[in-house]
């Protein structure tokens, strides 16, 4: 059964890119949204079991959506994937209940060990 | 970098380039010690090369220096000092003529982290000696202050040109508008001065011009702002003053004028003032209209038979 | 010469360079005051000599009041200047937060120049980085203290008809700290920006 993966991004480039890094035997039904108001319709709608969410957006950022999470009590892991490395900012998505942080720049290789680290796929 | 010396001529190159290097490792400790240092430290290389640095050299800043040190390797990223926010960093002799006006070497540093052969965190301080900058730097600075100066002042008699003085005067009209207060402004107007360049020639006109500005001047105070307005007329911004304190004044200078005549070759003139006299009330809307009543009072000087000071009365 | 501004596509790869390079900068400012920093979206144009002033102006937000600036030049593979441009009641809270003396005129503005030299470093190396470029800096100076934007701004001679303006800003999440780094990379460099941006798209 394939697994509704949410890609979160105002970047259409790193959508793309995050499209292209996938485990290739992953079984997605991928939904793209381009800020973190598009990010929580999408879950409301049930699209999103696996977020995959950038940070700083326009219009609503991560930090937004990981408390609107919370608030509407909507069910999803939640990956961070961004460039805003300070510590605090980890610190914060863990607390707001996100499973990881993957750092960007990324790549195949560290996007497949944080979505193994947590749990939410590995590759065997 | 593709390095095509080897060990010993870079080493060489390091020693003479003109330009102070030293590395320091994270606990400020000296690993290199160029000649240009040692030449303008008096400290030999290996008096130092293992030790403290801040052991060495106790006025230097240690706190920032450490603080400096340690920020370049946390960040990994050069940092620089420039002369003009910090002087210098080691107080050198300064290289320069006698007549240099300087007291020691201006200097403007970049902090350089690196790793040494052991991968121990290393800083490089490269000090470059810009003493001949900041003098420049500074002569600019004070040739612009002289013109700017230059600018704004009358070059017969040296006082304020009537450009500036209005500009002046604005800024404390919009000071009395605000804050409340008073002011004043007089106006100044030899009286036959014409005929004075006629009978004399103009080199007496002059001299009188000089002579009257320098009577005027030993009377004004330092707050007080004096300029040449036209060519025989001269305005002055009274602040603080109101009519009866302006009239005492005017009438001042006004007989001071009088009283002695001015000397030009062997020639004796005779030479007298009218004055015209204002204060700011509220509702008055602009610096141009205290102007104009002072203007006003000053014609009236004139008409009622010149050599005397006229106070302008507002119709209320 | 008249060079091409970059398309859609090449924005919006150096949009996530710069985000990436950004997110560098603001993990270095966070390191040194120990605070949450919050970043911004980066915003790209290509203006005219004529019009960057007022460009600048309108995504600082208030051309007219009064500003810090801070000034420095990069160059070897990309070329250009930056500027970082703070509000005037920041300086005063930087400098509570590193510590200093208000009262030392001159530590303020050599902080001013530090976390420039900080901010833009972290920054245009991270994206040097990201795109296989070298890149070198000038020695950061200071344009001036509670002045308008347009003078801190002015140059007698500007060398280039046309570059890309870059605009990033950081503020803290308590106070009124807030930081606009403004980058003018000039025509020259732009082909080497583009040579880099399209090595990091096939690095995908």
């Amino acid at each position: 059964m394939s697994v509704a993966l949410l890609i979160v991004d105002d970047s259409g480039f790193s959508r793309k890119a995050m499209l292209k890094s996938l485990p290739e035997a992953w079984d997605v039904d991928i939904t793209q949204a381009s800020n973190g108001e598009e990010a929580l319709e999408a879950l409301r709608n049930g699209l999103g079991e696996v977020v995959l969410l950038d940070l700083t957006m326009p219009v609503l950022d991560g930090f937004g959506v990981l408390e609107g999470i919370r608030d509407e009590g909507l069910t999803a892991k939640v990956v961070v994937v961004s460039a805003d490395i300070q510590p605090k900012a980890r610190l914060r998505v863990i607390s707001l209940g996100a499973l990881a942080f993957l750092q960007k720049p990324f790549n195949k290789e560290s996007l497949a060990a944080t979505l193994a680290e947590c749990g939410v796929y590995s590759e065997n | 970098m593709t390095v095509a010396l080897g060990d010993n001529s870079l080493g060489f190159i390091i020693d003479r380039v003109d330009v102070g290097i030293l590395v320091v490792s994270e606990t400020l400790e000296v690993v290199l010690w160029n000649r240009f240092m040692e030449a303008n430290s008096k400290v030999a290389a290996e008096s130092i090369v293992g030790k403290n640095l801040l052991e060495s050299f106790p006025d230097l800043p240690g706190k920032w220096l450490e603080k400096k040190v340690r920020s370049v390797q946390l960040l990994n990223n050069f940092a620089f000092t420039s002369w003009q926010q910090r002087p210098y960093l080691f107080h050198f002799k300064h290289h320069r003529p006698i007549t240099g006006g300087v007291t020691h070497m201006y200097q403007n540093c970049t902090f350089i982290p690196f790793e040494g052969s052991t991968g121990e965190s290393l800083v490089c301080i490269t000090l470059f000696d810009v003493t001949d900058t900041a003098v420049s730097h500074r002569e600019v600075q004070q040739a612009h202050a002289d013109l700017e100066e230059l600018s704004h002042r009358d070059p017969l008699t040296g006082v304020y040109n009537r450009r500036f003085m209005e500009s002046e005067l604005e800024k404390e009209f919009t000071r009395v508008v605000r804050y409340g207060g008073k002011l004043s402004v007089l106006f100044l107007d030899l009286d036959f001065f014409k005929k004075v360049n006629d009978t004399y020639g103009h080199q007496a006109g002059d001299q009188v011009l000089i002579e009257v500005t320098k009577r005027i001047s030993d009377l004004v105070r330092t707050t007080d702002f004096l300029a040449r307005y036209g060519g025989e007329e001269f305005a002055i911004i009274l602040p603080e003053t109101d009519t009866s304190g302006g009239m005492i004044f005017a009438n001042r200078v006004r007989e001071a004028i009088e009283k002695t005549p001015v000397y030009h070759d062997e020639h004796v003139i005779p030479v007298t003032a009218s004055l015209g006299l204002s204060e700011y009330y509220e509702g008055i809307e602009s610096y141009d209209a205290l102007l104009d009543q002072s203007d006003k009072a000053l014609y009236m000087a004139k008409k009622e038979g010149r050599n005397r000071v006229v106070c302008f009365l507002p119709e209320r | 010469m008249k060079i091409e501004p970059l398309n859609e596509e090449e924005n919006e790869i150096l949009q996530e360079v710069i985000n990436i390079g950004m997110g560098q900068a603001g993990a270095s400012l966070a390191k040194l005051l120990d605070v949450f920093v919050n970043l911004s979206v980066p915003r790209v144009s290509w203006v005219n000599d004529d019009d960057f002033v007022v460009k600048v102006g309108e995504l600082v937000a208030g051309s007219g009041a009064s500003w810090a600036g801070v000034r420095q030049a990069f160059y070897n593979q990309l070329e250009g200047e930056a500027f970082a441009i703070y509000g005037a009641n920041g300086c005063q809270q930087l400098s509570g937060l590193m510590g200093y003396d208000e009262s030392e005129g001159m530590a303020q503005e050599e902080l001013l120049l530090d976390i420039t030299n900080i901010l833009i470093g972290a920054c245009l190396m991270g994206v040097a980085k990201q795109i296989g470029k070298q890149l070198d800096f000038a020695a950061p100076t200071l344009v001036g203290i509670d002045k308008p934007i347009k003078e801190l701004l002015y140059s007698r001679d500007r060398e280039w008809d046309q570059c890309l303006l870059i605009e990033v800003n950081f503020c803290l999440e308590e106070g009124d700290f807030s930081c606009h780094l403004v980058m003018l990379m000039s025509e020259a460099s732009i082909g080497q920006l583009r040579s880099g941006l399209i090595k990091f798209m096939e690095s995908y």
